[in-house]
């Protein structure tokens, strides 16, 4: 006679569920390779391209990062420096990319890699003569 | 009309038609997540690790040779050749021999002398962009140029190596028609037996008595006929393990007997729970980075101040990565250097490299799983003899001597394990190359 598993069953259950919830987010995030979002104290408003889409795993490729503040006037002649990493697996990034400006609000970011698949976040340091913010991306790879 | 018995009786038989419906669904839901069956996030992952997602290894614009095959071939002669040793008696392959995917089965390994790390394997190593454990070389050129001046590697140096090309006729017409005209090595008073610059007392003062065009020259030489085993190394690619098959059948929705039960529940394990898949990566099953996975260090049970290990310049403990980076970014071999074929936009590698301790303090490169079944033992040490000791280290996954462990603890059961383990064996296949190029020349 074939015994219920009912611990089996639910198991299971809850692998299949996990599954498609990892699928479901997986889908939803993969490696974008535009977003924008607003700088920590909210003084400029950020969006990057990165040179692929998706942006790929293990290559190394550059991003724009286009800088505006709240008014939408552009950004520019700000120092901007690149940090971030993997705080899950608490490492940084493979590379120190480096930023150098291209004019009318655009940064060229060199050296962007991303040598893992899972959660990575890119850290932006953007200061100006007056204001010192920075501005936080998470991508899923 | 109903009376109360009556409604329970027909609560119970609804009762027992919904325990029946649910017994079905379960029992469909427990047959769809047999080990077998996997879902769509599973089937990308699978596609990633197999070994038709391999691209051909990116190109290098270091080594203008790098694609050459005659200078495939040429390089295949030297890789063999004990010849190029100070003693006649290593080649390459004396430590990395092709029957155990090019490792020679020590912790430590056996030239001349005693190396300090383990030899890993070199099958599919023409796509990382790092050489070495702790990534020292950025190319496959400038990685041969190390073993080959070693005193307990080949032992040997330059200017003999170069005077092993010139005195071959062989060697001689090959050399010339890759790469051009020798310097004219018959001329003794100009080109002594042996010299190098980082060879012992004799050796260098007789490099420094050379002129700067000579010395040159003879480097040149020995660049190219690195350049030349390098063009061989990137044959070194690994065939269709059952793994493989097992996926290029379950990709086309075909059911597959290439592996166990238990080797797919560990399959399963590697790129699910157990996490394996993040930096075993891709088809050669490692994503070419470096990191600390809290490797114990020998030298831990010698002292109790690791912490003050890194700041000397022979640190007590392997710093791996963290000294790594900074020997390659100082090297004349690199990229950017004057003996590299590649233009400055071509070493990204090398520009955008992280330096931070945090980054790279204990971190190693993760090698590739194929053919890991030849390869004990493992870990830059041999720190451990079996797969079984490595996933009880990664079970258990200690804090790391130097740096800090980018791990935490699996919590695998026994039967998990041996399912990990089991699977970690379908990775074996042997190089796709003619067994011509896997053996020493006639
Ligand atoms: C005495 C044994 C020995 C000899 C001889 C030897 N190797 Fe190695 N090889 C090693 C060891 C040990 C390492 C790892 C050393 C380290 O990382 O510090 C290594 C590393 C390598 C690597 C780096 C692999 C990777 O994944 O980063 C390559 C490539 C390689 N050797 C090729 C060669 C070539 C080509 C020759 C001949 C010119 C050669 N080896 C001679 C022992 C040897
Ligand atoms: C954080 C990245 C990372 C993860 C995750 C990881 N490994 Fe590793 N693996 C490495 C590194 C780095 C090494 C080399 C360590 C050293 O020599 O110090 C290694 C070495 C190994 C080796 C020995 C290979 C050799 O040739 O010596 C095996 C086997 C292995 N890993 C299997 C696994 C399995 C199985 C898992 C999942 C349980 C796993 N790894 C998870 C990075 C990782
Ligand atoms: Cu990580």
């Amino acid at each position: 006679m074939r015994r219920f598993k009912v611990g089996l069953v639910v198991k299971k259950c809850a692998f299949l569920l996990g599954c498609l919830i990892i699928a479901v987010t997986a889908y939803a995030e993969s490696g974008d390779q535009t977003a924008e979002a607003i700088s920590e104290e909210s003084h400029f408003r950020v969006s990057y391209k990165a040179q692929y889409d998706p942006v790929p795993l293990n290559q190394i490729h550059p991003w724009v990062l286009h800088v505006e503040d709240m008014e939408g006037n552009l950004v520019e002649k700000a120092v901007v420096t690149v940090d971030g990493g993997m705080p899950a697996h608490n490492h940084g990034l493979p590379t120190e990319p480096v930023a150098t400006e291209l004019g009318g609000g655009d940064y060229l970011i060199e050296g962007i890699k991303f040598s893992m698949t899972g959660s990575w976040e890119m850290w932006f340091y953007i200061q100006t003569e007056t204001i010192t913010d920075k501005v936080k991306f998470e991508l899923e790879m | 009309m109903f009376n109360t018995r009556m409604i329970r009786l027909i609560s119970f038989h609804r009762y027992l038609y919904a325990l029946f419906v649910c017994w079905l669904l379960f029992n469909n839901v427990a047959y769809a997540a047999d080990s077998s069956e996997w879902d769509e996030v599973e089937l990308s992952i699978l596609k990633m690790q197999w070994i038709g997602s391999l691209p051909a290894p990116p190109p290098d614009p270091s080594n203008q040779v790098a694609d050459n095959i005659d200078a495939a071939r040429f390089g295949h002669k030297l890789f063999f050749d004990s010849r190029f040793s100070s003693g006649g008696k290593v080649s390459c392959a004396t430590c990395h021999v092709p029957e155990k995917s090019f490792t020679d089965g020590l912790a430590k390994a056996e030239g001349v002398g005693t190396t300090m790390r383990g030899t890993p394997s070199i099958i599919g190593v023409a796509h990382s962009p790092w050489f070495f454990w702790d990534g020292r070389s950025d190319s496959l050129w400038a990685q041969a140029l190390s073993p080959l001046e070693s005193d307990v590697e080949h032992g040997g140096n330059r200017m003999q190596y170069a005077h092993i090309i010139y005195n071959d006729a062989d060697y001689r017409k090959s050399y010339q028609n890759i790469f051009g005209p020798l310097p004219n090595l018959g001329d003794h008073d100009r080109f002594p037996k042996n010299a190098a610059p980082n060879g012992n007392a004799d050796a260098k003062s007789r490099w420094n008595a050379m002129t700067e065009t000579d010395r040159n020259d003879v480097t040149r030489v020995f660049v190219n006929m690195s350049k030349a085993i390098a063009a061989y190394e990137r044959l070194l690619m690994p065939s269709a393990s059952r793994f493989d098959e097992y996926v290029a059948a379950t990709l086309q929705g075909d059911n597959s007997n290439a592996l166990t039960n238990d080797e797919i529940a560990g399959l399963k394990l590697f790129i699910g729970k157990a996490m394996c898949v993040t930096c075993h990566q891709g088809p050669l099953f490692t994503n070419h980075g470096f990191h600390n996975v809290g490797a114990p260090d020998p030298a831990s049970k010698k002292s109790w101040i690791p912490f003050l290990s890194f700041f000397k310049d022979k640190p007590l403990f392997d710093v791996g990565r963290y000294k790594g980076v900074k020997e390659a970014q100082a090297s004349e071999f690199n990229c950017l250097g004057e003996y590299s074929d590649a233009n400055e936009s071509d070493c990204a590698e090398i520009k955008f490299a992280n330096t931070k301790y945090l980054a790279t303090l204990g971190a190693f490169k993760v090698p590739t799983l194929r053919n890991i079944s030849a390869t004990a033992p493992y870990f830059h040490f041999g720190q451990f003899a079996t797969l079984s000791e490595v996933l009880d280290h990664y079970n258990k996954t200690p804090e790391d001597v130097v740096g800090h462990n980018e791990l935490t603890e699996l919590k695998l059961s026994n039967n998990e394990l041996a399912q990990l383990e089991a699977f970690l064996h379908s990775l074996t296949s042997p190089p796709a190359i003619t067994a011509e190029l896997l053996s020493a020349p006639d």
